[in-house]
């Protein structure tokens, strides 16, 4: 790589980072939005999220009057709310968000960017699970909600595996960008639904921390979930992702990184749609969790017996002469992309 | 040498040498830590000749190895208040089964260790179990008999249970070392003929000791059960990563089977230490707090910050979450079922099994991590006890701290410690050396995927720095305007006090006691997973089936026949030593 490549790349991954930053909490309050108007209640303001954010940014934790002692949850706010925004934050840069050639791409391992997402949220939680007992249930609740969507990420991995003999996310989604999500693509499109169980479901009550940390607190959520969308999205439509380093000049750059950002903000928008279709269905608590996990775990199944049906096809050129259809018909199925190990 | 020396400070009384007291301890650590030190030092050059240190026992990688992990496990069982005990003689004959080249000197020096680190009386069985499927495995048998019974106590070691005394906290970690020396030493013979059935039963059993262990940590009442639950992770593992080594092996992926070995050496140079650490920093916890009763801790942060803060860290490890050195092991166990991945799908559900089996562990693994960090350090104190539990001093941390340090250090170097290690693997894959892995980064066997610690913990800490930084100047900045809480009734507020009071909190007066102080109890976590996992509805149905009532009776008269032989269970070691007895004589007759 030339200088200006890694000047490049850096300038790339800080207008990600700067975009995820702005983006993830306005993505929240718009799912809360739209969530709350295909539940019927009033809704709230798109930028309230936001707002909050901002409002308690400035202001120290308030010491809660109550007999409860309050050090336990102050310090343990204190403690890891930069942690789990730092985890969040990570797991962002290590994710093309709409272009690929970030400074961070030879890291950004799928299993680590999925892991460092529930480390995110896994901390997030310390707080309230420092609580008296009504909260403190809740809130591991949530954590084995995230914890039964766990294991089909595992399967994701051997999805991206089998695509590219590598669980590197930039590499593989860079090979892919060219496939039609419909055909050779169409496995990644269930995977990338099975990601979205990851996703936090929006409170259907109000939960805002107080206090810088609360504000910290909130807006790792806001990054996490935006990161699953991302990830999501990168899967069902990689050739949304632009090339910046590879255009020839300026200009080109700009329109691609510029056609990038859109694709992305637009499908993460449609799916935060989709997610927030869901609330629409009247599922209890326990109800949603166990769909969610089934579901994801369903899909991640189907997906990778898909992937691995369309693998073992043979290709077009032995097929009988009654089983071809045309010689103008796509490939159906993609040709076999494990280099390494098989040219070992 | 030191590791006699270590032992001999150990169990002389400390007025025999006269030196002042706490300085014997030091002395004693400061062997073991040569130990360690030497074990690493000797560790590149050991592949050579092979040489004698004594009869019956020579100098090899694998043993330098297993060194290094015993002794740092005797130099954690040296206790701060009470010197002497039989755990550091235990490690030390540990420490002897390591270099033992000759099956005999290995069943003796294995034995010994595993008998002096018994549990009490009452369950003195599984110990003498565990000794005696260890010198079953040791002594020459029928055809595969060897081999089979090096698995079977290999699992058996490494399902001990934990100890509720102090002294006996790393006790487990003891055992599993042996069973998986044992295993090492057995299975790596050049005679030895390893069957598919061995490395299923390798790769199946240690995945199902691992899910017994973190279930265990999900629903016990007992800290000592819950921590070692935890900490018999790694062992689990390792078991696991053996498996797949033959696996690989079988099937002619060199690549493969390095990184299988590789997992097995990163896992006893970096997530055995923070084991043994976790055990022991348990171990003192349950000290100072006088119980063991998970339901009677809480709060720890505020008593005790210096165990808490260790405790918090260990943990952090051994949830297998990045960047810590669990996720290491983690990411090489997941590279090299990929890596043993078959075309086809039929042919691929075996490692896409074991794939959504090690994602349900890393799941559970979190739930039980979250459950002890909610039980243990957070909340309130649940008992008048616990809110007296008195801080460690560091002297009596420093083993547990160093072992940790050594692990850490030693996370963030995975190429290094692989490049260190080069004879082991040598030895594990029977193959000729590969290409060395750069420094700090680990390679998959696909040669495309990577993995640096150090790095994603030099990104993470830079990120919370400045979050940290940006902070305190955005608090800074605004807390020259005061800010006032809105409030409808501006008068005196709950919890409160004021002059008149003589310092008592204003009360509430719908609680004139105060708040009722509720925290979770110690069925939050079994409760939460089944009423996701379960209907309930399904159960009023099974419960109205005439067979399910028949099964039910049948059970309870089962339960009842077993508790009017509850007598019987003091002359369990009788019987389990004449059975076993009889199947060593039987064997031996046969071969």
């Amino acid at each position: 790589m030339t200088l200006l490549q890694i000047v490049l790349s850096a300038l790339l991954t800080v207008l990600q980072l700067a975009l995820v930053v702005l983006v993830g909490p306005l993505l929240s309050g718009f799912r809360s939005f739209i969530s709350a108007r295909m539940a019927g209640v009033p809704a709230p303001p798109v930028l309230r999220r936001w707002f909050v954010i901002g409002r308690e940014w400035g202001h120290a934790p308030p010491v809660p009057h109550s007999d409860a002692p309050p050090l336990v949850t102050g310090m343990i706010a204190g403690l890891v709310a930069p942690f789990s925004l730092a985890a969040a934050v990570c797991a962002a840069l290590l994710v093309p968000a709409f272009t690929l050639g970030l400074l961070t791409r030879s890291w950004s391992d799928l299993l680590l960017v999925g892991l460092l997402l529930v480390l995110a949220r896994f901390t997030a939680l310390l707080p309230e699970l420092a609580q008296p007992a009504e909260l403190a249930t809740f809130a591991f609740g949530r954590a084995v909600a995230l914890a039964l969507v766990l294991p089909c990420l595992f399967l994701l991995v051997a999805l991206l595996f089998s695509a590219g003999a590598t669980t590197d996310l930039a590499s593989v989604l860079a090979g892919m960008s060219h496939e039609n999500p419909f055909v050779e693509g169409a496995p990644f499109v269930l995977a990338g639904a099975a990601m979205l169980a990851a996703v936090d479901p929006v409170a259907k009550s109000a939960s805002e921390e107080q206090g810088s940390d609360g504000a910290l607190l909130m807006l790792s959520r806001d990054m996490a979930a935006l990161t699953w969308l991302t990830l999501a999205g990168d899967f069902m439509w990689p050739g949304s992702l632009a090339s910046v380093l590879d255009c020839s000049s300026f200009l080109s750059g700009c329109g691609a990184l510029a056609l990038g950002v859109l694709c992305w903000l637009l499908r993460s928008f449609l799916l935060a749609v989709i997610l927030a279709t869901g609330r629409a269905f009247a599922l209890g608590d326990l109800a949603a969790v166990r769909l969610r996990a089934a579901s994801a775990l369903l899909l991640a199944v189907l997906a990778l017996q898909l992937m691995t049906a369309a693998r073992l096809m043979p290709p077009v050129g032995v097929m009988p002469e009654d089983n071809r259809v045309s010689e103008n018909t796509p490939s159906a199925h993609p040709t076999i992309r494990r280099t390494g190990i098989e040219k070992r | 040498m030191p590791v006699l020396l270590a032992c001999l400070l150990s169990v002389t009384a400390e007025r025999w040498i006269g030196l002042p007291s706490g300085q014997q301890r030091l002395a004693c650590q400061g062997m073991w830590l040569v130990a360690v030190l030497g074990a690493l030092v000797v560790l590149p050059w050991s592949a050579g000749d092979a040489r004698s240190v004594l009869p019956f026992f020579t100098l090899d990688p694998l043993g330098c190895l297993f060194l290094g992990v015993f002794a740092i496990l005797g130099c954690c069982s040296e206790r701060w208040i009470r010197p002497g005990g039989r755990l550091p003689l235990a490690c030390a004959a540990a420490c002897l089964a390591a270099f033992a080249s000759d099956t005999a000197a290995l069943m003796v020096t294995g034995c010994l260790a595993l008998v002096l680190a018994f549990p009490e009386r009452q369950k003195a069985s599984a110990g003498c179990l565990r000794a005696l499927l260890f010198a079953a495995a040791c002594s020459p048998g029928a055809v595969h008999g060897s081999e089979w019974m090096a698995i079977v106590a290999a699992l058996v070691c490494a399902a001990g249970a934990g100890r509720r005394q102090p002294d006996f906290a790393v006790a487990p970690m003891l055992e599993s070392g042996c069973g998986l020396l044992l295993l090492c030493r057995i299975l790596l013979r050049s005679d030895s003929v390893i069957t598919p059935a061995m490395t299923a039963t390798l790769i199946a059993g240690g995945m199902m000791l691992a899910f017994v262990r973190v279930f265990s940590t999900l629903t016990t009442r007992k800290g000592s059960t819950a921590n070692a639950g935890l900490a018999g992770l790694p062992a689990a593992l390792s078991i696991t990563s053996l498996g797949l080594l033959f696996l690989a092996g079988a099937s002619g992926s060199a690549l493969t089977a390095h990184a299988a070995a590789g997992t097995l050496v990163l896992g006893l140079v970096t997530l055995w230490p923070v084991a043994i650490a976790f055990l022991r920093t348990g171990g003192l916890i349950a000290e100072g707090a006088g119980s063991d009763h998970l339901g009677r801790l809480g709060g720890l942060i505020l008593f005790a910050p210096r165990l808490a803060g260790l405790f918090a860290a260990t943990l952090l490890i051994l949830t297998f979450l990045p960047p810590a050195g669990g996720f290491t092991i983690l990411w090489l166990l997941v590279e090299t079922a990929l890596g043993l991945l078959p075309d086809g799908f039929a042919a691929a559900l075996p490692s896409l099994a074991f794939l959504l089996a090690l994602g349900v562990l890393v799941a559970l693994t979190g739930l039980a991590a979250l459950r002890l960090a909610a039980l243990l350090l957070l909340g309130s104190a649940r008992s008048p006890r616990m809110a007296a539990c008195p801080d460690a001093i560091w002297p009596a941390l420093a083993p547990v701290s160093g072992s940790l340090l050594f692990a850490v250090v030693a996370g963030f170097v995975p190429g290094g410690v692989l490049r260190l290690a080069e004879p082991v693997l040598q030895q594990l894959t029977a193959a000729p050396r590969l290409t060395p892995q750069p420094f700090f980064t680990l390679v998959a066997p696909d040669g495309l995927s990577s993995w640096m610690p150090v790095g994603v913990t030099a990104l993470l800490l830079m990120v919370v720095l400045v979050i940290r930084m940006a902070q305190q100047q955005a608090l800074r900045s605004r807390t020259s305007a005061p800010v006032l809480k809105r409030e409808i009734l501006s008068d005196i507020h709950t919890g409160e006090t004021t002059p008149w009071l003589g310092g008592l909190t204003t009360r509430a007066p719908w609680l004139p006691f105060g708040e009722p102080l509720i925290w979770s109890g110690v069925d939050m976590a079994p409760s939460s997973l089944r009423s996701v996992l379960f209907l309930r509805g399904r159960r009023r149905i099974m419960s109205r089936a005439r067979m399910l009532r028949c099964g039910a009776r049948w059970l309870h008269r089962l339960r009842r026949m077993l508790r009017g032989t509850a007598p019987l269970a003091d002359h369990a070691t009788a019987v389990v030593l004449v059975l076993v007895a009889l199947g060593i004589s039987l064997s031996a007759l046969m071969s």
